[in-house]
């Protein structure tokens, strides 16, 4: 249950402004909240010649909008829909800091959890990706798994479907911002995983429910992707893709942007080596997206984790393969001195929980 | 006149009654052997007229016939030259006689004495299986023949004792032979071959690498001491020089000596192939060797005359794969059969021949073409294609009648010399208890250890703990492996169990087990 009113007033606000800020902060400044602002609008207290251009007056009809905001609230309200408005404090903060945030979010899932990770990653791609793109994109995702950081993406074909997908199958919390209502699930095929987001993540649109996919509404889910995170990972973009659209938004909210190298005569990855060329950050391994972020400190919460449920030589053989990296039985035998026996059990426990990875060569080292 | 004199003839292991009639009848002088006799058979003629005439016995002037019945089964070895030489004389008396309740059985040189022939034990075997238990043999098989309990034997050192032994009649026959065997006896010490006494004897003089003498390799040492408990196949997969054939060796060492029962069997196949019964081994198991040159059919057995392969030769004991990579494939794709059924169908002059052959496969084999892939990171100059190719010399049907599967380094420089490993004494002790329990554990099966344990009885001897159970399921579902990997890791983990002499199977066992999975390649082809 909602408190439609509320909602109804930003929805108000952000629809008598078509959403810019600057005049919404212009009104705000008079009025304090989007409810007075509603209230005023009821009794005619406000004159909209104030704020609102010539052009844009002309086409405005306050009664409507308001009768509007009302449907979309109940229609809200009806659908179970979550909603959150730029001054709730489950609005993902770094969005709000932007320009040109959108005043009001719906959703499907947990969106307070965005805010409550540590860290927030845009993930973006073309929709036709390459072989290499792809297992790039997985891994690193893969690898943050247990690092308390949100994957943002935007569902959409190609490396986003694999972002979320990667992280959905990793245990890490993934949001999907989309360009459409959140109960239109689009493209089709995504529907599975649509649906694990909406359990495990959250599923994020600045359009109110029932919104079909139009071309226009992407750019601007691109700019809340971007908004969203501390930092925007192209993983593979041509020269006039969509996801050098969300890196442009990045750039303009002063974030961080992480790419990978392609070889340079892909088309499939000019726009990324381009980006590397005007200094955007090289990756070329998990743990350089884990520094990117801020996040490579000792003591992962899912260390605590491990503490509690392995025994003493299986910490000590995981301890070893963490700080040495490939090493083959017989040397992790002779360094812990622990019974043969009993680091061949160690080893099995570890592989099973997916702790360590034996390779080709017999050796193992840690995931 | 005709004279009747029982023989055996050798068809792969096993051997089977032949009767030798002789006639005489009047006629221009000529000798003959009939019966499907093979090239050997034939030069018999030559020998007997030659150890006769040597020992003073009268070739007879007439038309002979000796015929080898039955007639329609093919007859090789030289086995026939006594029997045949023995009916030709009491032919000669000219009344027909009769000696079918004595088995006779040897070569005879130029000179009329006898010489050792293969295949004496499965005679003397046939012999008591029919209903005779007196025997004649040449002195260099007595011993071979008094493995065999409840016969009485008779070592002829020539064709005049063999002739005079046949005439002594039963009672008489029968005092000599124990009065011979109490003679043998004393000079041994009064003890009999092949039994327990033996056996310590023998235990002691033999010649095994022990374990405590090889330095590091504790991983692969435990995994040989659960393959030797479990009777499990082994293969390890190492560098070059990090001690694969040294462990192989020490491996045969802490095997449990034979029962009785398996020691005979090992006799009667060694005898089939002449190799000789002191060969220093007692009830130790047999060991062999396999060059990677080998062909099949010296592998498997087969050829005309029948050869006995390796394989049967390593009954009841480990055959030794070195450098299993360079073995031709169909040479290995031959082990199917015989690593499922424990026995292997040769043909034999038409004849289907059903030889024993129920080893423990151990495995040599590098990881790649180079052989350093386990080595330090740079060592190795292989491709992955080249060292996927390679492990696919070894196919997923053998690979996966392999239990247990280990990787092996070099032990580095400063790992030398940090003291002695266990000895192979004490680890055979335990080895011997685990069988022990094994055996007790499956008296009414046909099997008695957990390598050998089928699908049917699988369920019933290694139940499993509700832990264990979803221990198992989440490796499979991590490590992705099949029903068949599934079931060797419980029949591993139920062999450790036993060597903590544990009737449940934990899940530290479970753990265990899976460590000896091996490196599974991703494209196929899968090396251990």
């Amino acid at each position: 249950m909602i408190d439609i009113e509320k909602y109804a007033a930003c929805y108000f606000l952000n629809r008598i402004t078509r959403g810019r800020q600057s005049i919404q902060e212009k009104i705000l400044m008079e009025f304090v909240s989007p409810e007075n602002v509603w209230t005023a609008g009821r009794s005619g207290e406000i004159d909209y010649a104030q704020y609102l251009s010539e052009t844009v007056l002309e086409k405005t009809d306050a009664d409507a909008f308001m009768k509007e905001s009302l449907t979309v609230m109940n229609r809200v309200n009806a659908e179970g829909t979550g909603v959150v408005s730029r001054y709730d404090s489950d609005y993902p903060a770094l969005l709000k800091e932007c320009s040109g945030s959108p005043m009001l979010l719906y959703y499907e899932g947990k969106i307070g959890d965005i805010n409550r990770c540590c860290s927030r990653l845009a993930v973006v791609g073309s929709r036709k990706c390459t072989i290499y793109g792809r297992e790039m994109c997985v891994k690193m995702v893969s690898s943050l798994a247990g690092k308390d950081i949100c994957v943002v993406s935007g569902l959409a074909r190609g490396i986003d479907s694999f972002a979320h997908k990667a992280a959905v199958d990793a245990g890490v919390f993934t949001a999907a911002v989309l360009g459409c209502g959140t109960n239109v699930i689009y493209p089709r095929e995504n529907a599975g995983l649509y649906n694990r987001i909406k359990e495990n993540g959250v599923i994020i649109s600045e359009q109110p429910p029932d919104t079909q996919p139009l071309k226009q509404y992407f750019p601007a889910r691109n700019r809340i992707i971007a908004g969203i995170s501390e930092a925007t990972f192209a993983v593979e973009a041509g020269l006039s893709s969509g996801a050098l659209i969300t890196v442009n938004f990045a750039l303009d909210a002063g974030r961080d942007v992480l790419t990978i190298p392609h070889r340079i005569d892909s088309p499939e990855g000019a726009g990324c080596n381009d980006l590397l060329k005007s200094g955007a950050l090289m990756i070329t391994s998990p743990r350089d997206v884990l520094v990117a972020l801020g996040c490579e400190t000792e003591e992962s919460p899912e260390a605590e984790v491990l503490d509690e449920t392995l025994d003493k030589n299986q910490r000590e053989v995981l301890g070893l393969l963490k700080l040495n990296g490939d090493l083959f039985e017989d040397e992790i035998t002779y360094e812990t001195e622990i019974e043969s026996r009993d680091v061949k059990r160690a080893l099995s426990a570890l592989e099973i929980f997916g702790f360590i990875k034996k390779d080709l060569s017999g050796r193992f080292h840690a995931v | 006149m005709i004279s009747k004199i029982t023989t055996f003839g050798l068809s792969g292991t096993r051997a089977f009654r032949v009767t030798v009639e002789t006639d005489i009848t009047k006629g221009i002088p000529y000798f003959e052997i009939v019966g499907l006799g093979s090239e050997t058979v034939r030069e018999s003629r030559k020998r007997i007229r030659s150890a006769m005439i040597n020992r003073g016995f009268e070739l007879p002037a007439g038309h002979v016939t000796q015929n080898l019945a039955p007639a329609d089964v093919r007859k090789a070895g030289t086995g026939f030259d006594l029997p045949l030489a023995a009916g030709l004389i009491k032919a000669k008396g000219g009344r027909p006689e009769t000696y079918e309740n004595i088995g006779v059985i040897g070569e005879l040189s130029l000179d009329g004495s006898t010489v050792a022939v293969k295949g004496v034990l499965p005679a003397v075997v046939c012999g008591k299986e029919s209903g005779t238990v007196d025997f004649i043999v040449p002195s260099g098989n007595y011993k071979e023949a008094l493995l065999c309990p409840g016969v009485n034997v008779y070592p002829a050192a020539d064709l005049r004792e063999t002739l005079e032994a046949l005439d002594l009649g039963r009672d008489e026959f029968r005092r000599r032979c124990a009065e011979i065997k109490r003679k043998e006896d004393v000079l041994k010490n009064g003890t009999d071959p092949g039994t327990a006494a033996d056996c310590e004897e023998v235990t002691a003089v033999a010649g095994y690498y022990d374990f405590a003498d090889v330095f590091g390799q504790e991983g692969p040492k435990r995994a040989l001491e659960i393959a030797a408990a479990g009777k499990h196949n082994v293969l390890m997969t190492g560098s070059p020089g990090c001690g694969k054939t040294l462990l192989a060796k020490c491996f045969a060492g802490i095997l449990p000596d034979m029962s009785f029962d398996e020691y005979f069997q090992v006799m009667q196949i060694y005898s089939s192939c002449g190799i000789p019964l002191d060969s220093g081994n007692g009830r130790r198991r047999p060991f062999r060797t396999i060059h990677h040159g080998i062909t099949r059919s010296a592998l498997i057995g087969g050829g005309k005359p029948l050869e006995i392969g390796e394989i049967s030769l390593a009954h009841n004991g480990v055959i030794f794969f070195d450098e299993l990579s360079e073995t031709p494939k169909t040479v290995i794709e031959s082990l199917r059969q015989p690593l499922e059924d424990k026995k292997v169908f040769v043909s034999n002059y038409g004849t289907r021949e059903i030889l024993p052959a129920d080893f423990i496969f151990v495995g040599a084999a590098n990881p790649c073409p180079c052989g350093n892939l386990f080595e330090k990171p740079g060592k190795c100059t292989c491709t992955q294609a080249a060292i996927a190719n390679y492990s696919s010399r070894i196919s997923g049907a053998i690979l996966d009648r392999i239990d247990i599967k280990i990787n092996m380094r070099s032990v580095s420089g400063e790992k030398i010399g940090t003291g002695k490993g266990e000895s192979s004494a004490n680890i055979k002790k335990r080895v011997e208890n685990a069988r022990n329990l094994q055996r007790e554990r499956y008296k009414d099966e046909k099997f008695n250890a957990n390598g050998d344990i089928d699908n049917i009885h699988y369920v019933k001897a290694c139940a499993l703990t509700a832990p264990c159970r979803k221990m198992l399921e989440k490796a499979a579902d991590s490590m992705g492996f099949s029903v068949r990997s599934y079931d060797k890791t419980v029949k591993v983990a139920r062999t450790i169990a036993d060597l903590e002499e544990r009737e449940q199977i934990s899940e530290d066992d479970i753990l265990e087990s899976l460590s000896y999975r091996g490196t599974e390649m991703s494209a196929g082809g899968v090396l251990a």
